[in-house]
């Protein structure tokens, strides 16, 4: 299973995001902040350095079908924070997905302004 | 809000609704669930390794305790040990199996060399063996407190280095308590040093498990 390109554009960057005057304003990431794509993040978050797993696997332990699984691993994969790569295993073909250094370093963005925002409530 | 502050968060998409809170929850659940599908030592295999350790070593001690002069242990009560050995390897190389499903990286190669390093340690235990029965050392010392301690110094000190790296600190205590164990035991009796290890390594291997299970429930 190949994790094609898309044409959709990335998601919007943190400083488009609506803001009203009388409210504290704090931002998480949009592209991490949707349930399904926070459940991929954390999960691949918990290999080790250059660890990554297979798209049957992922899937089996998210609980998405392969389509919404694609289309959330695309998104991820436009901004940098996975990176998918094709192996042979016993001859099998496989799709391994990993988390990047910058995914891991924006899962722990995302964490601590969780934390932030919690605090405050 | 009365005494608390508005938030607004900044989701341009997909949000689903997702609260900070559901978030948090979210993401908490999320790497709970995920430690334990990736978890290779999970408390029932430290309470499996505690009964098979008891079986194994008791069955050792019950073939060698009524020897004198001590030759080894002997007898019926031995056929324990190689079904200990079975169970325990093939309980290991199942979980093993669904633990790594689908998972490639440095992990793996990791987990290879491990193994390739406590087969030969134990390879090197047996072999030491017929080196000290050639040097002059008696049963007591070849038979009963060498092979009683060895494996588990040699599995302990494998263990607590492994989990030193990992900064698994509760693995490398019980590492570290297996292998005091063991020394311990080289003080008992040749025939005794086996029914120590038996009940010492099955005590800090039910305390490794009590302590994994307590966490998990946090």
């Amino acid at each position: 299973m190949t994790i094609e390109p898309i044409d959709e554009s990335a998601a919007a960057a943190p400083d488009q995001a609506p803001a009203t005057p009388s409210t504290v304003l704090t931002e998480l990431d949009p592209v991490i902040h949707v349930p399904a794509r926070l459940r991929l993040m954390a999960t691949l978050a918990a290999l080790r350095d250059g660890d990554s797993l297979s798209f049957t696997r992922l899937q089996d332990m998210i609980g998405l079908t392969p389509g919404n699984l694609i289309t959330h691993l695309r998104k991820l994969e436009e901004v940098g924070y996975v990176v998918s790569s094709k192996t042979v295993i016993k001859l099998v073909p496989q799709t391994s997905i990993g988390l990047t250094n910058r995914g891991r370093a924006a899962l722990d963005s995302y964490r601590e302004a969780l934390r932030e925002l919690l605090g405050g409530l | 809000m009365n005494g608390t502050t508005d938030i607004n968060v900044a989701i341009t998409e997909d949000d689903g609704g997702l609260d900070p809170r559901q978030a948090a929850e979210l993401l908490s659940q999320t790497e709970k669930q995920t430690k334990r599908a990736f978890d290779f030592a999970p408390p029932w295999l430290s309470l499996f390794g505690a009964a098979i350790l008891l079986v194994a070593y008791g069955g050792l001690y019950m073939a060698a305790r009524n020897e004198h002069p001590y030759k080894g242990p002997h007898g019926p009560w031995l056929l324990v040990v190689p079904v200990a050995i079975v169970a325990s390897v093939s309980v290991r190389l199942r979980l093993f199996d669904k633990v790594s499903a689908g998972l490639t990286g440095p992990t793996q190669v990791r987990i290879h060399a491990t193994s390739a390093a406590i087969v030969l340690g134990f390879i090197c235990i047996y072999t030491f063996d017929a080196a000290l029965r050639h040097a002059g050392a008696s049963y007591s010392i070849v038979y009963g407190v060498f092979d009683a301690a060895a494996p588990i110094l040699i599995l302990g000190a494998m263990g607590a280095a492994n989990a030193a790296w990992r900064e698994d600190w509760l693995t490398m205590g019980s590492a570290t308590g297996l292998m005091v164990v063991a020394t311990t035991a080289a003080f008992a009796s040749p025939a005794g040093s086996w029914a120590v290890i038996g009940i010492g390594g099955c005590i800090v291997l039910l305390s490794n498990a009590a302590v994994k299970i307590r966490l998990q429930r946090r």
